[in-house]
């Protein structure tokens, strides 16, 4: 009786773990994004709520909580689908859209400038 | 009559005094030479005192050039100016038109510390920004920089230079995936793909910051004189610590001025190009400047190193001129802050140097231009030349403590001809050589106290301590620098080359083990060396004991020459003070903020601490920024979709420690298989291997 308690407290205690590590996962995801202060929270919180529906029998929490943040960046267009090409709100931190072509902020704002084809060609000796 | 044909007056007076010089040079060695023959036991009669007049003759003719070079920049700095200054030629005003001049600011970059780049690009940018003429002028990054850790860095580095000085659009960055050429390939690229947008570009170094109104004053220069080609500044060496550092900044100080002005003085029209604070003027670049590939192999055959000597030669047989700003400040460089790392370039430009001697008969190159790839040649070239007179002369001092003396080497004579020592000759000889390679210090310290510029230094005692340390300090590394310099010949004629690995540029130190690595071998030469000659000829060993003692003592040099603490500590005590440190410039103190700024946002940002490549992958808006600059995720063939799949997986199942620098290259090239890495990576559930990556677990 007494080792099938421990067990299952050593399981709760292992799983407690692990969703504590996918917590910290998400709230460094959203920082890195600098998606700040309480919208960053909410984020986090609906982040893994939403794992803890989704999660199965022998599912990491880690992945399966990064797989539900994704997600949701992406329906709060936090993040980009590929080849959108639109504008994000992250322009303070990234100014091109993730995933997708190279394109600015502010405006047109590109590494390098359009090509303006010339010769240069080496002398011969 | 055709432009070629036409003199302009500075060419004549370039003709002048490179005539009058080279007689007194001319004059000079043979008379030191004869000297010299005078004072061997057998008057230069044998072949081996034949070959060391030859060799002392070449080396006197060597050391004279120096000198002559600087009494001429001595004769210019007392008067005030040269007639012929570049910074006082203006041909015509520059028209309406001109003001809308854009110039381009090239820094190209391998390997380098991309905080000291972007610290120095952003203080030359503020530097601009204060003129008012940041509108005309546009920065490239270029980037040839392989490291696949640094690469990551040099575009988050970017992005956040651009965020903070709201420089998008006028700071570029490009990452060249095939480093063709090195640093002239790069400078050509840039070239062919935006070079027709600028008339001017002005190229600097990684460690190069340039004031704003110098830049805009040579543009003006530029402008007013249409015939100019490259227009060089003369760099300040600044920002050492180390104390071999700081005694090279301080003789770029002190005597830069005297030897830039003395090499103005005879090359007019016709001078260096040293590749860096420089400005450009692109369409006779692009058409004249392209260079060529050498037959052969490397060292000798293959792309031309030293590109900026041949650059400056070409676009002078182009019809362009190319002129030393001697007088114009504001611009400023870091020399190698250790022995090692000077040693290091060094090797690199010896083989540079060593190879425009198949350039020498190029038809249609200037006559000033020739000399300068020999004079190129013989500044590492002059170091065989010593190692060689020294030991023909060990060789003389050691046979003739065996031989016996032949009194009478024609046959039959009445008469003996005795061998004769004259100490007194050699003591001449010696003293003129000691008076050649110190006079110019003495009189660029007379010059400098004469008009009141001591305070630069510290003070006029301060200055004068400075003096005798570092003449201390070039007699102590002069040895260790002839004998690798000779080496570095020595393995260029034998045909072994030099990869062009990217300096470091930082006051890091030399370790002890490190430092005998590199300098045992010349320990043991020394050591041998002094042995025999300490044995069989006691006299001359002594008279060489100034070389032999600092070769002995190579390693504690290197070593202690490369503390900064030991460089603080002169500094604390008022040696080696210079002009930047007494009265600090704008740009020099923006370069400290930036510098600062870019460590405090470094310890702030998660992920700093990992590397470039680490997090390319894991954070997001470095993942992002990385793709974003890539090119458009291409279709490749299966195989190389198939490797690409491999090295992913490998990093997913081993960390990024387990893949190799290609296989991160790689991975860095394709942005589809970035992405794909950046999500797998946060979803890696094992703690261990989600703790290489640095996630948590």
């Amino acid at each position: 009786m007494k080792s099938t308690l421990d067990s299952s407290i050593n399981r709760m205690w292992e799983a407690d773990r692990e969703w504590q590590g996918g917590l910290e996962r998400v709230l460094l995801y959203i920082r890195l994004l600098n998606v700040t202060g309480v919208e960053g929270l909410e984020v986090a919180v609906e982040a893994l709520r939403r794992a803890r529906n989704q999660v199965k029998e022998g599912d990491s929490p880690a992945a399966v909580a990064m797989g539900a943040l994704r997600t949701l960046l992406e329906e709060k267009r936090l993040l980009q689908d590929p080849g959108t090409g639109q504008e994000n709100r992250f322009g303070s931190i990234c100014p091109w859209p993730l995933l997708s072509e190279k394109a600015g902020v502010p405006g047109d704002a590109k590494s390098m400038p359009p090509l303006n084809r010339g010769f240069m060609t080496p002398d011969h000796l | 009559m055709s432009d070629k044909e036409k003199r302009r007056p500075w060419e004549r007076a370039a003709a002048l005094r490179r005539i009058l010089i080279l007689l007194i040079i001319v004059t000079s060695t043979l008379v030191a030479s004869s000297y010299m023959a005078g004072i061997l036991p057998h008057r230069g009669a044998s072949y081996l005192e034949m070959a060391m007049v030859v060799v002392f003759a070449t080396l006197f003719g060597w050391v004279s050039i120096g000198f002559w070079e600087a009494v001429s920049g001595i004769f210019i700095l007392a008067r005030g100016y040269d007639r012929y200054s570049v910074t006082r030629m203006e041909e015509r005003k520059a028209s309406r038109e001109e003001s809308d001049w854009r110039t381009a600011i090239l820094v190209p970059i391998a390997n380098e510390d991309v905080a000291r780049v972007t610290a120095g690009i952003a203080a030359t940018y503020k530097s601009l920004e204060r003129t008012g003429r940041l509108g005309n002028f546009d920065f490239y990054i270029l980037s040839d920089t392989s490291d696949p850790d640094r690469w990551p860095e040099e575009e988050i580095a970017w992005a956040e230079l651009c965020r903070s000085l709201g420089s998008f659009n006028r700071v570029f960055y490009r990452n060249r995936r095939v480093n063709l050429k090195r640093k002239s390939g790069n400078i050509a690229d840039f070239c062919r793909r935006w070079g027709r947008n600028y008339r001017y570009m002005a190229v600097l170094d990684a460690d190069s910051v340039m004031s704003g109104a110098t830049l805009v004053r040579m543009v003006e220069i530029m402008g007013g004189n249409p015939k100019i080609g490259i227009l060089q500044t003369s760099p300040t060496a600044v920002n050492r610590e180390t104390p071999i550092g700081r005694a090279q900044q301080f003789a770029n100080h002190a005597y830069g001025p005297m030897f830039t002005a003395g090499l103005h003085f005879m090359q007019l029209g016709d001078s260096h190009f040293w590749g860096h604070n420089a400005i450009i003027r692109t369409e006779p670049f692009m058409k004249y400047c392209g260079l060529p590939k050498l037959p052969g192999k490397p060292p000798r055959g293959g792309f031309i190193l030293s590109h900026d000597f041949v650059e400056a030669a070409f676009m002078r047989r182009g019809g362009y001129e190319v002129w030393l700003a001697y007088d114009l400040p504001g611009s400023y460089e870091e020399v190698p802050p250790t022995l090692m790392e000077e040693l290091k370039r060094d090797r690199r430009w010896c083989q540079g140097n060593l190879q425009h001697i198949r350039l020498l008969f190029t038809r249609g190159l200037f006559s000033a231009h020739r000399a300068l790839f020999l004079h190129g040649a013989m500044s590492y070239g002059s170091a065989l030349l010593w190692f060689l007179f020294l030991s023909l002369s060990s060789a003389e001092a050691i046979t003739e403590a065996f031989r016996m003396p032949v009194y009478f080497p024609g046959g039959r004579s009445l008469f003996p001809e005795w061998p004769v020592w004259h100490p007194r000759w050699a003591l001449t000889l010696l003293s003129t050589t000691a008076l050649l390679l110190f006079l110019p210090k003495l009189l660029s310290v007379i010059v400098i106290a004469a008009r009141k510029g001591a305070r630069s230094f510290g003070g006029f005692t301060r200055m004068i301590f400075s003096v005798g340390a570092e003449v201390l300090f070039s007699m102590l590394f002069a040895p260790i620098r002839m004998l690798f310099h000779s080496k570095f010949v020595f393995l260029t004629l034998l045909g072994r080359q030099v990869g062009w690995s990217g300096q470091q540029r930082a006051d890091l130190g030399t370790g002890w083990w490190e430092a005998l690595k590199f300098h045992w071998f010349g320990m043991l030469m020394a050591a041998v060396w002094g042995g025999a000659l300490f044995l069989y000829n006691r006299s001359f060993f002594w008279w060489n004991t100034p070389i032999i003692i600092p070769l002995l003592l190579s390693v504690p040099l290197s070593v202690f020459s490369s503390r900064t603490g030991a460089g603080r500590a002169l500094r604390k005590m008022g040696l080696f003070l210079t002009a930047e440190e007494v009265e600090i410039p704008a740009e020099l103190t923006d370069l400290q903020k930036e510098l600062r700024y870019g460590e405090s946002l470094r310890r702030s940002t998660p992920f700093a601490e990992k590397s470039g490549f680490v997090r390319a992958v894991v954070d997001p808006t470095s993942n992002a920024l990385h793709r974003a600059l890539l090119r458009r995720d291409r279709r490749v063939s299966t195989s190389i979709a198939d490797r690409r799949h491999a090295i992913r997986s490998k990093a997913l199942a081993r960390g990024p420690g387990a893949l190799s620098r290609g296989e991160k290259r790689e991975i860095l090239y394709d942005p589809g298989q970035m992405e794909k890495l950046h999500r797998e990576v946060w979803e890696i559930s094992n703690p261990e291997l989600a703790g290489k990556w640095g996630i948590p677990s």
